[in-house]
């Protein structure tokens, strides 16, 4: 279930985990690395809404 | 939506492992507020209407022949969730941001931004269920110095 990275380009196993900064429901600039920044996290991307 | 049910449902084991969660989702925020409060999960998704996040994983594209011929895991992966309860709604699949050819993906990260563990879905079933999402994250915090 585990892998690691497929490619050079995206990250893998050991790298750091990308950044993504979004807005939130009240407008908000926040930042996935929140997430993480004072424990670990788990960070699932879900397909769709259906 | 079974994975954010099935997440909410894991939601006190991860905080008793000290485990925050995000939820990416393909939609705008009042999108993901509407959408993921059916479930109470509107405070852990994180909205990415532009499929950003997916792009900087890696997230591969299925293909149209692969949904609807599916593979046997695939195949078994929505009987479960027919059993529990669980169906389509291709009025939600098909919201002005759904990419419904993205694929699912998951990470472990440590404190500080290291990724400890990572799943690229290989195709659109491919998501590891959240008990196996816990187990997971038991097995590689228990070595992490930085949990």
């Amino acid at each position: 279930m585990s892998v690691a990275a497929t490619s050079k380009d995206y990250p893998g196993v050991g790298d750091a985990a990308p950044e993504f900064v979004y807005k939130d429901g009240a407008g908000n600039e926040r930042r996935l690395s929140e997430l993480w920044r004072e424990g670990p996290a788990l960070i699932v991307w879900l397909r769709h809404f259906g | 939506m079974e994975s954010l049910t099935q997440l909410r449902e894991k939601l006190p084991a991860f905080e008793k492992l000290h485990v925050r969660l995000g939820c990416i989702v393909q939609g705008t925020a009042s999108e993901a507020a509407e959408v993921c409060g059916q479930y109470g999960m509107a405070e852990k998704c994180i909205p990415d209407p532009d499929k950003e996040s997916y792009a900087k994983l890696g997230l591969d594209r299925t293909t149209l022949g692969a949904m609807v011929l599916a593979s046997d895991e695939l195949k078994a992966r929505r009987k479960e969730n027919r059993a529990a309860g669980f169906s389509v709604s291709i009025k939600k699949s098909f919201m002005p941001h759904c990419d419904i050819f993205l694929l699912p993906g998951a990470a472990l990260v440590e404190r500080g931004g290291r990724i400890l563990w990572l799943h690229r879905g290989a195709h659109p079933g491919d998501l590891p269920s959240a008990e196996e999402l816990l187990d997971c994250v038991r097995r590689n915090l228990k070595d992490s110095p930085r949990a």
